[in-house]
């Protein structure tokens, strides 16, 4: 319970200084929301009439404190841009990204666990090594750069989806989940290979141990003692490299978003940067802050739960 | 044992269904887009287009300052007059109006059976608020919205049709300024969901993904043919793709390269982009203080060659700060009054005592591709006559908030249009005490002509007056026009009627079908 109790704080530490480090950004950073909003023809006077109403004008301590407590009871502020409040702008825009980190990590471990079992339990063979061979290049192209060429040959030459062409979750469900899955695939692909890499080269360590021998000469066959012993023991990294790839895959998703014109939180993040659109950017990186710290959070968890010896370890010192 | 094939059966299964998913969607695909069939909408009387620009503004016509919400939100709103394709001004809200003898008082009488957006008709309580509204009249906005408004001394309704508003004096172009839009008095949300006039009314707007409009039914004037439009925001890099694709079934304002690549699927027009793209000079600092600097500096820039290295040889040269759809303004003789000529250049430079060139910056919104590639160019022409322009890329708001606020640059690339079918409108900025006079340019004699101009009680007389203002930039070569850039529009080819204006206008209820 100690424990838990020091990682929740840790945990409230940690955005209180993302958000403040994302507050003093919008100090340093040259551009001024207001000359955004009054456009290029305004008057000194104006701007500052407006900066007075916003409340800009006051200090920093005062300003980041009000906007803090307003964060905390809920009221993300007004886009300064959009004229909008913030909540209902990230609402719109939160499920495509959602759906798309999600379907990007579904296609990892769906992927990834059926291939590095394969290639464990044919270490060596011609198969492997072409396949290891291709999850080697594949494990080192970026997302974005494989998202340009699948645009230009599923997309311009195959026509398999149609580049910029998104369609609203809202209008037509299946034609969004359609158009998603290419940017899922790009984003999937070099997680996937780590991940393949990574669960075959931990089942072959185990196969080397003395468990190992234990079970072949108890009359197991090699098989079978993948599936019953090797397996359960060679997850556990897999699982917490998985769970720590989500937050990346949420980051690689925002990039991916402009790459296939896909109008989620990446697209509008990086416009409102430029907008010096502050409240926006800010619960932004707010929400990815809460996402990668609670996923680090659950990786530790996760980690107790699945191998025992961890908890025993824990209990014993006690 | 048996929870481990489990577990291996289900992932197998999941494998299964995802590659008949993904085989099933490739299918699904096969059919949408193909060669010759780019309308991807079925419906022809619905539209996609595509737009670079996010409508990331207030959508309040007297509020928004973008010109890029400005050009679409013209389907939505009209203003007692509005423009037509060749610039006149024809009556909109207002069925006719007249002027009195003395040029200070206008009359309009309202058009018969208009109404807003929500049916309601538009009343002379409307008319009133709307203008008092752009001129700052009213309590809650004191701020007078249209700058050109602040001549108006008082309007009010003669009767249930009739709108008087009187100005200080004579004034020519005060009507063109009567474009503002014409919204309800008693509506808040313009903000967000805009509500007007115009043949289009708004639907929705989705930040960085899409902005709907439907024809509006109740509509005084002639039914637009188009019904649905949906303006898809995406990046510059996916006009072509969507063109090509079928995404999208027009798009404005692409370059000549663009264009190019769909000119075989697209029906292409060709105009100009209706603003005047220059090197904007900083009057006031060393060494461009001096009139000789700026004049060899004007002689050291090919704009022919910038304009095929850029534009794919489009375009239309500018002399001075006006540009060709201005018509009676323009004037062509400035275009040659500083040839390419390094040779004269770097005589001048010496005259000025920089015999050996001098180092500067030029400073450049990186928010448009044209605006880099122009800086590259001018910077190795003038490398050529010794002088060493330090290129500096910054983004829009740092250039709106540093260059064009502060005025803290030497020298910088950018393209200025006209809000109002006027001269004024690209004039203005550079009497010597205008708060956005971007080069500090400050000559008495242009101050007065421009004073002649504006106060002029006859066309003949004002057209003088504001050519004088143009000659009088040339001459002191207070900056360096380069051109009116080449604007594209890629439209459906079984669309027909798209207008381009000489303003920054995407007017979609022209479209009819071809034949």
């Amino acid at each position: 319970m100690h424990t838990f109790m020091k990682k929740i704080a840790s945990l409230i530490m940690t955005l209180l200084l993302v958000s403040f480090l994302a507050f003093l950004t919008f100090q340093i950073i040259p551009g001024d929301p207001v000359t955004k909003m009054l456009g290029t023809e305004y008057t000194e006077e104006m701007a500052e009439k407006l900066r007075d109403e916003m409340g800009l004008n006051d200090p920093f301590f005062t300003r980041y404190f009000r906007w803090l407590g307003d964060f905390l009871t809920g009221d993300f502020g007004t886009s300064y841009s959009y004229r909008q409040p913030v909540g209902e702008l990230l609402a719109d825009k939160l499920p495509v990204t959602a759906m798309l980190s999600a379907m990007a990590f579904l296609l990892v471990v769906v992927l990834s666990i059926p291939l590095g079992i394969f290639l464990a339990s044919h270490d060596d063979s011609i198969p492997d090594r072409i396949l290891t061979a291709l999850n080697q290049i594949s494990m080192s192209i970026p997302p974005f750069f494989l998202g340009i060429l699948m645009t230009l040959i599923l997309g311009q030459t195959l026509h398999l989806f149609v580049p910029g062409g998104y369609v609203s979750f809202r209008e037509d469900f299946g034609a969004c989940l359609a158009y998603l899955l290419f940017p899922a695939i790009a984003i999937a692909i070099p997680k996937t290979a780590m991940t393949i890499k990574l669960l075959k080269s931990s089942i072959v360590s185990e196969f080397g141990r003395d468990y190992m021998r234990t079970a072949l000469s108890r009359g197991n066959s090699r098989r079978r003692a993948l599936y019953t012993h090797v397996l359960r023991n060679a997850l556990i990294p897999v699982v917490t490299f998985l769970a720590l790839a989500i937050p990346e895959i949420v980051a690689g998703s925002i990039i991916i978003e402009q790459v296939f014109t896909v109008p989620g939180l990446g697209k509008l993040l990086i416009s409102s940067i430029s907008n010096r659109d502050f409240p926006v950017v800010c619960a932004i990186v707010m929400l990815i802050a809460v996402l990668v710290i609670l996923m680090n959070f659950l990786a530790d968890l996760l980690y107790r739960v699945i191998d025992p010896r961890i908890r025993v370890d824990r209990e014993v010192r006690k | 044992m048996k929870k481990a094939r489990k577990l291996l059966a289900f992932l197998m299964l999941i494998c299964t269904a995802l590659t008949v998913a993904l085989s099933g969607c490739s299918g699904d695909r096969a059919d949408a887009p193909s060669e010759d069939d780019i309308s991807n909408t079925g419906d022809a009387a619905s539209l996609h287009v595509g737009l670079a620009k996010d409508l990331d503004d207030s959508l309040d016509p007297h509020k928004t300052v973008s010109a890029g919400t400005e050009e679409v939100l013209f389907n939505v709103f009209e203003g007692l007059v509005k423009a037509d394709p060749q610039g006149n001004l024809i009556p909109a809200v207002a069925e006719r109006y007249s002027v009195s003898e003395d040029g200070t008082q206008y009359t309009f009488t309202l058009r018969e059976g208009i109404t807003f957006h929500s049916g309601d008709p538009v009343t002379v309580e409307d008319v009133i608020y709307s203008i008092k509204r752009c001129a700052g009249l009213l309590a809650d906005e004191p701020e007078a919205l249209v700058t050109a408004f602040s001549v108006i001394t008082d309007v009010r309704a003669e009767d249930e049709k009739t709108v008087v508003i009187e100005i200080e004096s004579r004034n020519l172009e005060f009507i063109s300024y009567l474009t503002s839009a014409i919204i309800p008095a008693d509506y808040a949300e313009q903000d967000t969901a805009p509500m007007g006039t115009g043949p289009y009314m708004f639907v929705s707007r989705s930040a960085q993904e899409n902005f709907k409009l439907t024809r509006y039914d109740g509509y005084w004037g002639e039914a637009p043919y188009i019904r649905d439009v949906t303006f898809k925001i995406m990046s510059q890099d996916a006009l072509v793709t969507s063109l090509l694709s079928g995404a999208i079934d027009l798009c404005a304002h692409l370059t000549p390269a663009q264009a190019a690549e769909v000119e075989e699927k697209y029906d292409v027009i060709t105009g100009g982009m209706n603003s005047v793209l220059g090197v904007y000079l900083n009057n006031a600092v060393e060494p461009l203080n001096d009139p000789l600097v700026r004049q060899a500096l004007c002689h050291a820039v090919n704009v022919e060659e910038l304009m095929a290295l850029v534009f794919d040889g489009k375009g239309a040269p500018l002399g001075s700060s006006m540009y060709p759809a201005f018509g009676k303004y323009f004037m062509e003789e400035l275009t040659g009054r500083y040839p390419y000529d390094p040779d004269k250049s770097r005589e001048l430079l010496s005259q000025a005592g920089y015999p050996d060139g001098f180092s500067i910056t030029l400073t450049a919104s990186s928010a448009a591709t044209q605006y880099v590639e122009t800086a590259q160019v001018v910077a190795e022409h003038l490398k050529a006559v010794g002088v060493n322009a330090e290129i500096i890329l910054v983004d829009w708001e740092t250039w709106v908030s540093d260059v064009y606020g502060a005025r803290n640059y030497e020298m910088t690339i950018v393209d200025f249009d006209a809000s109002a079918m006027t001269a004024r409108a690209l004039l203005e900025r550079f009497n010597s005490g205008h708060a956005k006079n971007i080069s500090n340019f400050a000559n008495p004699a242009y101050d007065a002509a421009y004073l002649r101009a504006v106060e002029a009680a006859s066309d003949e007389e004002q057209v003088a007056a504001y050519q004088e203002c143009q000659t009088i930039l040339s001459d002191d070569a207070a900056n360096i026009y380069l051109m009116d850039m080449p604007d594209m529009v890629a439209v459906r080819r079984d669309l027909t009627g798209y207008t381009l204006y000489p303003m920054f206008i995407i007017d979609l209820a022209k479209l009819q079908p071809k034949g």
